[in-house]
């Protein structure tokens, strides 16, 4: 069954489970790109219709790393076409990343307040990275691919980042 | 101070246990006799770990189950109808990129394959004229379909089996050549070429259904014997359309 599989009938059904298996982390990265769930899944739907369409997805070596970077390219391009045509970024909905973490102590909360609000004011290139290496644990060399950028400027990009992080949370020491 | 010798990248590289065994010695006595070092390292995992935490519980939000359908739904129509290989032929020239050992597989499947020694195939029941053997001219009933049938389309041939068109196409020296499936108890992949006005088979191999279809050793011998006689690719059902009907 299997063998016929990849030989017609089956290829991209057969994507299609593995994208769909995928979707919990990808609409993760997606959300916290985008801040909307309802944004983050047509986002993750035209992802998804573009690995589908193309040749390459069903053979990845790494389907999660090419998802997240097919996902986050299109979120620059539509973010590029609607700073073009004047439009806002819809944050009405947006998602409340605190709230979500109801189980956490208020002492605990009150931190990823903060951190949650240091995140928001970083630039887009720098919480793409936090995103990738630090929710999706993809290392580095991942992470580089994903973003298309040399390795020694993911880890000096997101170093900053988390120093920024650490230090708007009072995370960090006084004396950093 | 011994702090500044460090910097962020290395320290971050340290906090998420990526850096080498002997840097990480060398920051490990470092931090013994500096706080501040200490601190720095701390911060990095902590924001880590922040960044994390609150991002985390978004991956156990249910998927709206309409996604999931839709995607589903656009995978089954982005799959090709059922009988056409436009993907094997893409398929073909991806393997011949990755520089795969052809001659080794087809030997190997090949041996595994063929059936009887005298490579016929399908035989109703003693009645080897009704098999398949390589070089020799098909069938009758089976070459009244070659010559009509449009890749795609099956057809039952009473006590042969059911006969899938799978693909047109033109060998090396010009022929017309039809891939085709007989199904039965075994699968029965095979490529005939028409020379003369006679379908003759040109390759063949025979394995067991695999749940229905023909598994992925025959598939792999048949591709290598494609490459191996440089076969054209798979015909548009109207260029294949107009081939059959000379």
């Amino acid at each position: 069954m299997e063998g016929r599989g990849v030989y017609r009938g089956g290829m991209k059904t057969d994507l299609g489970h593995r994208l769909v298996a995928l979707l919990p982390r990808l609409r993760r990265f997606a959300i916290g790109l985008c801040r909307s769930a309802d944004v983050a899944d047509d986002l993750v739907q035209s992802a998804c219709e573009r690995a589908l369409a193309s040749d390459e997805a069903g053979s990845a070596e790494n389907l999660e790393a090419l998802m997240f970077r097919i996902a986050r390219n299109l979120w620059y391009d539509r973010l590029r076409r609607r700073r073009t045509r004047g439009d806002e970024v819809d944050v009405e909905d947006a998602i409340d990343l605190v709230a979500l973490n109801g189980e956490a102590t208020a002492e605990r909360r009150l931190v990823l307040g903060r951190v949650a609000e240091a995140v928001d004011r970083l630039p887009p290139e720098q919480r793409e990275l936090l995103l990738l290496v630090c929710v999706e644990e993809m290392s580095y060399r991942e992470a580089a691919e994903v973003l298309d950028l040399p390795i020694g400027t993911v880890m000096s990009r997101l170093a900053r980042a988390r120093r920024r992080i650490a230090e708007a949370t009072g995370i960090a020491g006084a004396d950093l | 101070m011994a702090t500044t010798a460090f910097d962020d990248e290395t320290l971050m590289a340290f906090a998420d246990g990526v850096l080498d065994d002997e840097a990480s010695a060398a920051i490990e006595a470092a931090i013994a006799s500096d706080p501040n070092l200490a601190a720095r390292v701390a911060a990095l995992a902590e924001a880590r770990v922040a960044v994390r935490d609150l991002h985390a519980p978004l991956a156990d939000l249910p998927v709206p189950p309409e996604l999931a359908a839709r995607i589903r739904a656009m995978a089954a129509a982005a799959e090709p109808p059922r009988g056409e290989v436009v993907s094997l032929a893409g398929r073909r020239r991806d393997q011949r990129r990755g520089g795969w050992a052809w001659p080794a597989l087809i030997a190997a499947s090949l041996a595994a394959l063929l059936a009887g020694p005298a490579g016929y195939l399908l035989a109703v029941g003693d009645d080897r004229q009704a098999g398949l053997a390589v070089a020799e001219p098909v069938p009758a009933e089976v070459a009244a379909l070659l010559d009509t049938l449009p890749a795609g389309a099956e057809q039952m041939i009473p006590q042969v089996g059911r006969l899938e068109a799978i693909a047109t196409f033109r060998d090396a020296e010009g022929s017309l050549c039809r891939e085709f499936e007989v199904d039965r108890s075994n699968a029965v992949v095979a490529v005939a070429c028409r020379t003369d006005g006679a379908w003759r088979v040109a390759f063949a191999v025979e394995a067991p259904l695999d749940g229905g279809y023909a598994p992925a050793g025959s598939l792999a011998a048949l591709e290598a014997w494609l490459d191996a006689v440089s076969a054209g690719e798979p015909m548009s059902p109207e260029d294949e359309a107009a081939a059959l009907e000379r």
